[in-house]
């Protein structure tokens, strides 16, 4: 009975090694901490691609490592050093946050295993590196689209609050006032948060006495929700806008209540606006799985997956057998990636900048509690 | 500049300071019975709410919709008697051992820092796995948000309900310190731990009942932190521990009257900088340092500055 066992187990062992090999991936997101919510939803994103598109021409597996970096700037590069020299990982998805992409840029460099950021905006994520790329658009498109919607609708004068321990707020902050100043608009103040500040009444009574007609926002959720409250609260009407950042109105609703409605935001994805054939699928069976409708993070997520699962595809070959090689001709394969139909649209990344071209934003706002497609932007 | 907005910050500044108050006095009770700076007591706060949080949503069935006095009370009642419970067994758990073993105080104050983390990532696993997410906001009757106006002034219920109850709270303690066998025992105890366990009282009881009392108390502040800012999450003990903290050394660490002074004014120092200067708003957490910084210049025992050789609490 033993000698069978281990005579099965032999078989199988020299069976698995001479069919399909597992190649892994990495999934670094914050699954738990102040923006669990945009890992979680990025993460049923991942693993709804995975489970359509998880085996590679030659038979080859996708197994994915999910990490969570707990928004924490420590525990994203020890997750990360964790998933590289542990795991043994061909690729990394993620990290969500501009922060977190930007702490773990040197360790992708040295250790060169190809990164794909779904969601962090600011532009230094991908400079500088031949390693780290993303799939979504940048911070000085975002900061733009919002600038020019606010001038568009003739609200002239306005007040920028971010939040000064973020790159991504500090970045998009900047990039909005740029195209506000350039636009003509005149910013009566510029206001600073720190992330997890509860108490935001100074700043608030500071906006009430500017009489702004626009507030730009370009801070997190949890941060937001509570500001929100605390200005209308104040009787202060203006409209306010925010950046992805704040694009979950699920958390918005809960924290803020009320005083979430009339919010707008700028984002990558609505699920009423399948872009592609891939995407209306991807749309539907999102619905029969979870039960709702796939969120932008959920979107971008299945993005960068398909990015790494298509270099994937190119560069499994016999000519990189090592994990080494099949790393370097992954990080070019994802540069190089071509008019890729994926759930956001149609990706074609830019090899020097590691960031899409072309890629438009949508403008979305909370009305009596539910979101509300506003107008699609294009570069 | 006028009167009614002076007002209006020093009834903020109140409520705000309350809540500071609530939770130094934890500090205090427990630094003149053990000599020990109890880091762990920021989260005890944060357990207080999610515990209040978590017996509304078992009480209403997880709707928080239309909560009655008597349901918000009931939960509340749970988590001030769990959040006690807590506080004890961070005690019997961690501190005792070491203090039996005679460890060097240094070696227990690591330990509170153990039990700080330990109960933030405690609850980060609770909130995400169970509750849905790290941040949850916090519901409770209506009543508590009703606006009361006098004149130009906006006053929340909430922010003349919080004072008041710290005033009693503080008349209470200071009736079980002086009036009661119990405070007795624990002035006692706080004077020399080892003439007490000489005379054969039962000093792990008073210690445990200083940490619940304490614990409590934290308990009632985290809901009061809660509800005036009506989203929880982990973390939210951490800052507001250690200004709780400086509000405790200020007031002069040891003396109960002085942590609630020294909450006071660390209250209206967070709320008049930014009011009266807004510029400066984004830098008022570092305010509340700079006064403890400039306060033990020149009292460097605090306030009510005890001499620890002659008199307690």
């Amino acid at each position: 009975m033993k000698k069978t066992l281990m005579a099965l187990g032999i078989s199988a062992l020299v069976a698995s090694t001479l069919m399909a090999k597992d190649i892994k991936i990495g999934v670094l997101q914050p699954l738990t901490g102040p923006i669990a919510s945009f890992g979680q939803q990025t993460l049923d994103g991942i693993n709804l691609i995975h489970s359509r598109y998880h085996t590679l021409p030659n038979g080859d597996k996708i197994k994915l490592v999910v990490t969570d970096d707990q928004f924490d700037k420590i525990q994203t590069v020890n997750g990360y050093k964790r998933l590289v020299s542990d795991d043994n990982v061909a690729a990394v998805e993620g990290p969500l946050a501009s922060s977190m992409s930007l702490s773990i840029k040197r360790f992708a460099d040295n250790s060169k295993t190809p990164t794909v950021t779904q969601i962090a905006t600011n532009p230094r994520v991908t400079m500088n590196t031949n390693y780290v790329s993303r799939t979504c658009f940048t911070d000085p498109f975002q900061g733009k689209v919002a600038a020019t919607y606010a001038l568009e609708h003739h609200l002239n004068n306005a007040v920028v609050v971010f939040d000064m321990k973020q790159d991504y707020s500090v970045g998009l902050a900047k990039a909005f006032e740029r195209a506000y100043k350039k636009g003509g608009g005149k910013l009566l103040k510029v206001l600073f948060i720190n992330t997890g500040d509860k108490d935001f009444n100074a700043q608030v009574a500071q906006i009430k006495r500017l009489h702004p007609k626009f507030v730009y926002t370009p801070i997190y959720a949890p941060e937001e929700g509570l500001f929100l409250r605390q200005l209308r609260a104040a009787g202060v009407k203006a409209p306010v806008m925010g950046g992805d950042g704040i694009a979950d109105p699920g958390l918005l609703k809960k924290l803020a209540g009320n005083a979430a409605n009339g919010v707008m935001y700028t984002d990558h994805f609505d699920a009423l606006k399948a872009p592609t054939p891939l995407s209306a699928r991807f749309i539907k069976d999102f619905k029969a799985k979870y039960n709702r409708e796939p969120s932008a993070f959920a979107a971008t997520g299945a993005d960068a997956y398909l990015v790494i699962y298509n270099a994937a595809k190119k560069c499994d070959t016999p000519a990189n057998k090592t994990l080494n090689s099949l790393k370097q001709c992954m990080a070019k394969a994802i540069r190089h990636t071509k008019h890729l139909e994926a759930v956001t649209g149609y990706l074609t990344i830019n090899p020097k900048t590691g960031t899409p071209i072309n890629k438009p934003a949508v403008i979305e706002k909370i009305v009596d509690g539910k979101t509300k497609f506003v107008e699609l932007v294009k570069p | 500049m006028d009167a009614g907005f002076i007002l209006q910050q020093i009834i903020n500044g109140f409520s705000l300071g309350s809540m500071y108050a609530l939770i130094a006095i934890g500090y205090t009770l427990v630094y003149g019975v053990l000599r020990l700076i109890n880091f762990a007591h920021g989260d005890i706060m944060m357990v207080g709410s999610f515990l209040a949080f978590i017996s509304l949503g078992v009480l209403t069935g997880w709707k928080f919709a239309h909560i009655s006095m008597a349901i918000f009370f009931t939960a509340v009642g749970i988590s001030i008697i769990l959040t006690a419970v807590v506080g004890i067994l961070t005690h019997v758990v961690a501190y005792k051992p070491l203090l039996d073993k005679g460890a060097p105080k240094i070696s227990i104050l690591i330990t509170a820092i153990g039990i700080s983390f330990f109960l933030e990532s405690l609850f980060n696993v609770i909130a995400n796995q169970y509750l849905g997410g790290t941040y949850q906001a916090f519901y409770f009757p209506k009543f508590f948000s009703h606006i009361i106006h006098i004149g130009s002034l906006t006053i929340p219920v909430l922010t003349l309900i919080v004072p008041i109850l710290t005033l009693l709270i503080l008349l209470g303690l200071l009736f079980i310190l002086y009036k009661t066998k119990m405070g007795i025992a624990i002035r006692a105890l706080a004077f020399d731990i080892y003439t007490v366990k000489l005379m054969g009282a039962n000093s792990n009881f008073i210690i445990g009942f200083v940490f619940a009392l304490g614990s409590a108390l934290a308990a009632i502040g985290g809901v009061s932190f809660a509800m005036a800012y009506p989203s929880i999450d982990p973390y939210m003990g951490m800052l507001v521990g250690l200004k709780a903290f400086a509000a405790a050394v200020v007031g002069g660490i040891g003396s109960v009257t002085g942590a609630v002074i020294g909450g006071f004014i660390l209250g209206f120092v967070e709320v008049a900088v930014p009011g009266f200067l807004p510029e400066l708003g984004g830098w008022k957490d570092a305010f509340a340092f700079i006064l403890l910084i400039f306060v033990l210049l020149f009292k460097p025992t605090g306030i009510m500055g005890i001499d620890f050789e002659r008199q307690r609490f």
